[in-house]
């Protein structure tokens, strides 16, 4: 019998420790470079997080911005923003004439984004901004301006993302009196009619752009016609797994067999949000008109049934004003949603592929909170550990999702 | 003397609630969420405190049995050989009074890796679908001892329908 303080490989990673998962794993070479940092930070930093305080990430943002900004500018109202058990979040005014002086002067509200030492979700600000600015420049769907990402930590205490002020509500800010019970966002059913067409429309533009034509940086290319993408996609997360987790659950690692087995040919690829779902879009809560889709961290290239498994689980919907109708992200009937998103995107929608990716976002969800939320907590990575311990509670309740959902797949 | 860690957090939160929460910044949204949940963290401790001991011996003997339905089903021998040196330790340390509950975790942490290797060992094998199946069918009693053991969290939707922790364990 051995201790688990000095004998834990996953919290004292070796090299040869990271290298033979990455091995083992085959990624893309951007989730390749994101994971094999995250293994060889965590062997070099041994200390655990520390507070940054305001002073510190506006001393990093002026030093960021001073490599992307020519002319002058300064950087004014700092404050902290509060949100998420991820990331830490700095609103400031941005007072400039552009990235290359020669605009007018102007004022810019913004967000900065930042890491803190070990993330509940490691990811690629790279693919992130990529992604983003591709949405805003096809006209896909509203999304913040994304301005800038320190991607290593160069400048600031950990990698960072900037992000145009978006305003907007996530939620409406009086509940509706036909409130029922249910967990997810109830908008009401004057907002839902208005909303729900906008977002059906918004994620159908989404999921319709080719993006196996796409030159996007941070993303191996993907043609459709092959489940390659998806076997990497089950590779990335079961190395997650394989990194962070601290005790092994037998049924993630049959799940992770049966996933790599059944991985199902992708027919058209789609951009992937990845957590698309009501609550990550803010809306103009006076116009009931869609501001900005957030929380684009996950963002992947694949098979757009990953998203609408995630979208129309029962985690998200409640039922609606009659006590029998489902609503799905609190908007749809799951079978409006089909036949609308059918018609708007003149994609099909195939029942064994959502109940293939229902399996994969369970697995996965359990991975971040039971694997990775445990190690945040186990090194004491973050500004969050306690709310990150609190939530990784939940971990048996979505790993009972998962078994259910692997029940229906396998029937 | 032997400290009564019961009393011990007892105290602790009894400090927390009367003095320091009301000190804290109520401006202070992480610093309010946070003693809020550290309060309530150490409460549940707290409450699962007795019951630790069996709910790691239960646990324990889960694996063990699933792990000896696994090796039934071996084709591979490595992996079945490790996976049963491994329960073999398991079924010894369940059989020793000496061993905390610490000990005992680290014990079912060592057959829980097994297990694992033995699972993904098998992958490619013809007993793929049958290991898989059987994993799939044990795992319903083992989640439901981890749903309770963190049912006062409150993210189940129905906590009734989740058995007590001590209805589980005997306790």
């Amino acid at each position: 019998m051995t201790t688990t303080s000095t004998t834990d490989i996953r919290q004292n990673p070796t090299p040869e420790f990271i290298e033979q998962l990455r091995k083992r794993f085959p990624v893309e070479a951007e989730i390749d470079a994101v994971l094999t940092r995250k293994m060889q930070n965590r062997a070099a930093r041994q200390e655990a997080y520390t507070p940054v305080t305001l002073e510190e990430l506006v001393a990093g943002t002026q030093k960021l911005l001073e490599q992307k900004i020519s002319g002058d500018f300064s950087l004014e109202k700092p404050r902290w923003l509060s949100g998420g058990a991820s990331m830490l979040q700095m609103a400031f005014e941005l007072h400039w004439q552009g990235e290359d002086g020669t605009a007018a002067k102007q004022v810019t509200p913004m967000v900065l984004r930042m890491c803190p030492m070990e993330p509940v979700v490691e990811t690629s600000f790279l693919r992130e901004a990529e992604i983003v600015n591709l949405v805003q420049r096809e006209g896909i769907m509203p999304v913040p301006q994304c301005y800038w990402i320190d991607e290593t930590g160069e400048f600031l205490p950990y990698p960072a993302i900037i992000y145009g002020f978006v305003t907007g509500v996530a939620k409406p800010t009086a509940i509706p009196s036909t409130q029922v019970t249910g967990v997810g966002l109830n908008f009401g059913p004057e907002l839902r009619e208005k909303l729900a067409p906008q977002v059906l429309k918004q994620i159908a533009d989404l999921h319709r752009f080719d993006a196996s034509n796409a030159n996007i940086a941070g993303f191996d290319k993907i043609e459709a016609g092959s489940n390659a993408n998806v076997i990497k996609e089950v590779n990335w997360w079961h190395r997650v797994w394989e990194e962070d987790r601290g005790e092994e659950e037998p049924l993630l690692q049959m799940a992770a067999n049966w996933l790599k087995r059944n991985a199902p040919v992708v027919d058209h690829v789609s951009i992937l949000h990845n957590d698309l779902r009501s609550g990550n879009f803010l809306f103009d809560e006076d116009k009931a008109e869609v501001s900005a889709w957030l929380d684009w961290e996950l963002v992947s290239l694949g098979d757009r049934h990953q998203d609408l498994g995630w979208l129309l689980s029962y985690h998200f919907g409640h039922f609606a004003e009659d006590g029998e109708t489902f609503l799905a992200s609190g908007m749809w009937s799951v079978d409006d949603f089909y036949k609308q998103y059918e018609e708007a995107t003149g994609l099909p929608v195939d029942p064994t592929r959502i109940k293939y990716y229902n399996v994969l976002n369970n697995w996965k969800s359990c991975i971040i909170v039971m694997g990775t939320g445990y190690r945040v907590c186990k090194g004491s990575k973050s500004h969050q550990d306690v709310v990150v311990a609190w939530l990784s509670a939940i971990g048996y309740l979505v790993m009972e999702s998962l078994r259910v959902s692997l029940e229906e797949a396998m029937a | 003397m032997i400290p009564d860690i019961e009393v011990q957090l007892q105290s602790v939160i009894k400090s927390l609630k009367d003095n320091v929460l009301p000190a804290v910044d109520a401006e202070n949204e992480l610093a309010q969420q946070q003693i809020q949940l550290s309060m309530a963290t150490l409460g549940i401790v707290q409450e699962h405190l007795p019951l630790v001991h069996s709910v790691v011996r239960k646990d324990m003997i889960s694996h063990v049995e699933l792990a000896e339905a696994l090796l039934e089903l071996a084709t591979e021998s490595e992996p079945k050989a490790r996976l049963q040196q491994s329960t073999t330790e398991a079924r010894t340390a369940l059989n020793d009074a000496s061993l905390g509950f610490v000990q005992l975790q680290q014990q079912a942490r060592e057959l829980r890796d097994e297990i694992g290797l033995f699972i993904s060992d098998h992958a490619q094998s013809s007993a793929a679908d049958a290991i898989e199946r059987r994993v799939l069918a044990a795992s319903k009693s083992l989640l439901d001892l981890g749903r309770a053991w963190n049912k006062p969290m409150g993210f189940e939707p129905d906590p009734k329908a989740v058995t007590e922790l001590a209805d589980q364990v005997g306790g």
